[in-house]
């Protein structure tokens, strides 16, 4: 008999292996279940391949930007603000929006009751954007019939104000050849975050800040020679041409002037390998990750380390095989305009359940020192003197502006230009940075520089607004 | 209890009333066919009900008569199966409300059949008359399903009686099931010629091999699991290694036959939401998946689940359907029952009468436990899927009776059953 029992070690261990199995069944629902439940066939949440746990999204003015109604996504009544905020909210075609990129959160999922709630009320948690849709319509109206991005962020707290991309369309009235027309090409892509663009000028502040930090204080003191025309290697091709004949010039007025024999000069004596490793430690080659989940791609900065000198002038001048997202570009105007620290950016307010509770978001990022404190202030003193010496002040009355503009060009006609203005307003009331890419937009500070102008007077028109009332 | 055991140390454990039991499992069964009579955008469909009330009934009736004409006082095992069934009713009920009546009758069924396989057990020398005529009575099923199911539906192991529309239809190899427990245990209770252990090693064989014929590679497992128990519980000479010899081989053969269909098995494991699987063969695990992580812990309520809405929703996925819908903990619970019928054969293995009974008792707990296994791990992708019933639960009369028959091995081997005047009394 006790032979027998002892064999009935075999059911013993059938029944160990089975309660394992549970074990790993249930730590598979508990680490997965999100996942699982998010799963387009899921028909708790998607109906005829349509997201239905969605609740309502609005500004931060608590202006209505999406909701469902009747099991219908219905957005603003508003065309314009339909228009402005079709790439920050997203659809079907444009997956970069919030209401793709955030399922989860307005999905809300609880192991403990799963996609209960939904069902009971119909739609998922509530969104509150960062986003202002009145200064978005601003940035809209800007832009004009221009394809490009403006977006402007509270450099303080990181808050995306306004992100507008361009060509847009209206949600409830998409034009038949959308897919075909050249105007609309791209239209699916949100610039600020997709777009890859050729720096040009803007990209003198990363040479700037490398030379800063390399060369020391001793760069003031130095004077470069420009002839319009800096042969650096004897090979035609490769010759860097001004944008004037600036004879002696200082590191200082180089930059307000936006020489290119001045900084092709820096960027050959810092080195590819210098300069380079700026850029990196800059984020311009790592991706903007926003509230954890909406990404931008990712700049691309081939510059081998023995690069030959003529790349890497003209990469120091943004005209190399650079390629930058609008969004690492912010990234690095926050970074000075806020001692050196780019805090993380935010596109999600407040998430909210059907009952009113607040939802907690995921953990933020901790904001990352790009550069420190000395070399920030020197950088914000060097784009002030831009504006008050070259883009002058009349132009941007009370924004206290700082800012370099860009004119990147793509091939010979000038035209095609992408013109960039990237900067801050260094003002306690108004701690926003912007920036604005117009494609085909011939020349930064003239193209681009009235966009920003116009959006931040708005901005700031809008705050004393709110503070007199 | 009553019976003195061996052991001195038992602690004094104050005996379940069962008519308490039974009362609290009722009302939840009643309650449970309630929520399931309730239909989205349809009448309400008093049909779940009135077969919950009948099964109910049905168990009253059994308790009463047991306790008071058979002064029997163990009622773990049926309390259990009563539980599983009851949660069938419901959960079929709540998917198709016909289903239910007609699943109470398959339970009613094998219920009459547990009784009548408790009473024959317990005349052990009657069984082992029966050893032969009931082995050459299985293999002889399994061969007329080989040669009638082939001409109805070449892959499947059913037999259809009747009308196509409304016919009964019947699974033998789940009649074979009880058969190979009842011929594995009696033949190797008494090993005394070598003859024996070939003669059931050639009966399982022809068992596994039929199964491999109708394709029913979920069932031919079972069969070999339970094989190995069975080998196992037989004592540690050469024997021993004829029987793992005629095991391996036996597993050889499966695995051979299956190689194409285990290999396609194994391809979607573990890949069920990859692109190419999860609308075709990873279909019914990844929508039990997303069923479980929809209903969550506490699931979303009787008939608020999705997964009912998959083909075999009432019986392979049952598992996935009330985890969504009675919640996660719900259905971890249910499956634990069959660890608690589990320990209980192995309790009951070590003070049985015979060695038949520890046999058949630990077989048919295996067989049990087994099969949950390749059920409820096969549907939400911690093994690969075979197809399989969850026993008591599922719908299916021919599972049904073979489960009740099941049980009756490891009633049969707790002593307390045959001493019929044991119990309180003493």
């Amino acid at each position: 008999m006790k032979m027998v029992a002892r064999r009935g070690l075999f059911l013993c261990i059938l029944c160990i292996l089975f309660l394992c199995g549970l074990g790993f069944m249930t730590f598979n629902l508990l680490d997965n279940g999100e996942e699982w439940a998010m799963k387009p066939f899921n028909s708790h949440v998607y109906q005829h391949g349509q997201f239905i746990a969605t609740g309502e999204i609005k500004d931060k003015n608590g202006v209505m930007l999406a909701e469902s109604k009747d099991g219908k996504r219905v957005y603003s009544e508003d065309k314009d603000t339909r228009m402005s905020t079709l790439h920050a909210i997203g659809n079907a075609k444009i997956s970069s929006g919030v209401q793709s990129k955030f399922r989860s959160d307005f999905i809300g999922y609880d192991i403990f009751t799963g996609v209960h709630d939904i069902k009971k009320y119909g739609k998922g948690n509530d969104m509150t954007l960062t986003i202002d849709s009145k200064v978005n319509n601003v940035a809209l109206d800007a832009l004009g019939d221009k394809k490009g991005t403006i977006a402007v962020v509270n450099y303080k707290t990181g808050d995306i104000v306004a992100m507008v991309s361009t060509p847009t369309y209206d949600i409830n009235d998409i034009p038949g050849d959308i897919e075909t027309n050249e105007d609309y090409s791209g239209v699916y892509m949100n610039r600020f975050l997709q777009g890859l663009y050729t720096p040009g000028s803007t990209f003198k502040v990363v040479t700037s800040i490398s030379a800063l930090e390399n060369i020391g204080d001793s760069i003031y003191d130095k004077k470069f020679k420009c002839n319009r025309i800096y042969d650096v290697d004897g090979i035609k091709e490769d010759n860097i041409i001004c944008n004037a004949n600036h004879g002696t010039i200082s590191f200082e007025n180089a930059l307000a002037k936006s020489c290119n024999v001045a900084f092709s000069k820096i960027a050959i004596e810092l080195g590819p390998k210098k300069l380079s490793d700026t850029a990196k430690r800059l984020g311009v080659t790592s991706p903007v990750v926003i509230d954890g989940k909406l990404s931008s791609a990712t700049g691309k900065m081939p510059l081998a380390e023995n690069a030959p000198d003529a790349l890497t002038g003209w990469t120091g001048i943004g005209q190399g095989d650079t390629l930058v997202t609008p969004a690492a570009m912010l990234r690095i105007m926050c970074a000075i305009a806020n001692d050196g620290i780019a805090v993380p950016f935010h596109i999600v307010d407040s998430v909210t359940d059907q009952k009113g509770k607040e939802v907690k978001l995921d953990e933020e990022e901790a904001p990352a020192q790009l550069m420190s404190l000395e070399v920030a202030g020197k950088m914000k003193k060097l784009m002030r003197n831009n504006v008050k010496k070259q883009y002058k002040d009349s132009r941007y009355k009370g924004l206290n502006l700082c800012a370099k503009s860009g004119t990147a060009q793509i091939d010979d006609i000038d035209a095609h230009n992408t013109a960039w203005f990237v900067g801050f307003m260094d003002d306690e009331e108004n701690p926003y940075a912007f920036v604005v890419v117009a494609e085909h937009g011939n020349s930064g500070s003239q193209t681009a520089g009235p966009m920003a102008n116009k959006v931040l007077q708005a901005i700031v028109k809008d705050n004393k607004e709110e503070k007199d009332n | 209890m009553a019976k003195k055991l061996k052991s001195k140390r038992l602690p004094k454990i104050k005996p379940i009333n069962n008519f308490a039991l039974l009362f609290f499992l009722s009302v939840f069964q009643i309650l449970t066919s309630i929520c399931a009579g309730k239909r989205q955008d349809d009448d309400y469909k008093i049909v779940v009900v009135y077969a919950m009330l009948l099964f109910v009934v049905t168990e009253w009736a059994y308790l009463v008569f047991f306790f008071s004409a058979l002064h029997r006082r163990n009622f773990e095992l049926e309390f259990i199966a009563f539980f599983l069934c009851g949660t069938g009713i419901a959960t079929i009920g709540s998917i198709n409300a016909n289903a239910a009546m007609k699943q109470y009758f398959m339970i009613l069924a094998g219920i009459f059949v547990y009784i009548f396989m408790v009473f024959l057990l317990g005349n052990v020398e009657l069984c082992m008359k029966l050893r032969t005529p009931v082995a050459i009575l299985a293999i002889a099923l399994l061969i007329f399903t080989l040669i009638f199911a082939k001409n109805i539906n070449g892959a499947r192991n059913w037999i259809i009686i009747g009308p196509k529309d409304g016919g009964i239809s019947i699974q033998p190899s789940e009649f074979v099931k009880v058969a190979f427990i009842f011929v594995g245990a009696a033949t190797l209770e008494k090993i005394q010629t070598s003859k024996n252990i070939f003669a059931f090693i050639g009966f399982a064989i022809a068992c596994v091999g039929s199964l491999i014929l109708m394709k029913d590679m979920g069932t031919a497992l079972v069969f070999f699991i339970t094989f190995l128990i069975i080998a196992f519980m037989n004592s540690g000479d050469i024997k021993t290694v004829i029987l793992a010899i005629a095991s391996g081989g036996l597993g050889a053969g499966i695995y051979l036959k299956y190689k194409s269909y285990a290999k396609a098995r194994f391809a979607v494991y573990r890949h069920v939401f990859d692109k190419e699987f999860y609308n075709g063969s990873g279909f019914q695990a990844s929508r039990t998946l997303v069923g479980l992580a929809s209903g969550g812990l506490l699931g979303l309520g009787i008939g608020n689940g999705n997964t009912r809405n998959v083909a075999y929703s009432s019986t392979d996925l049952i598992f996935g359907v009330i985890c969504e819908e009675w919640g996660f903990i719900f259905g971890i619970i249910l499956v634990l029952t069959f660890v608690a019928i589990a320990v209980s054969a192995i309790v009951n293995s070590v003070a049985a009468r015979s060695t038949f009974y520890s046999i058949a008792a630990v077989a048919a707990a295996g067989m049990l436990l087994f099969q949950t296994a390749l059920n409820i791990f096969g549907i939400t992708d911690v093994l690969p899927l075979t197809g399989v019933t969850l026993p008591f639960v599922s719908g299916g009369g021919s599972s049904m009776i073979c489960c009740w028959g099941a049980l009756a091995f490891i009633k049969a081997s707790d002593v307390r059953t045959y001493n019929y005047l044991g119990g309180a009394k003493k």
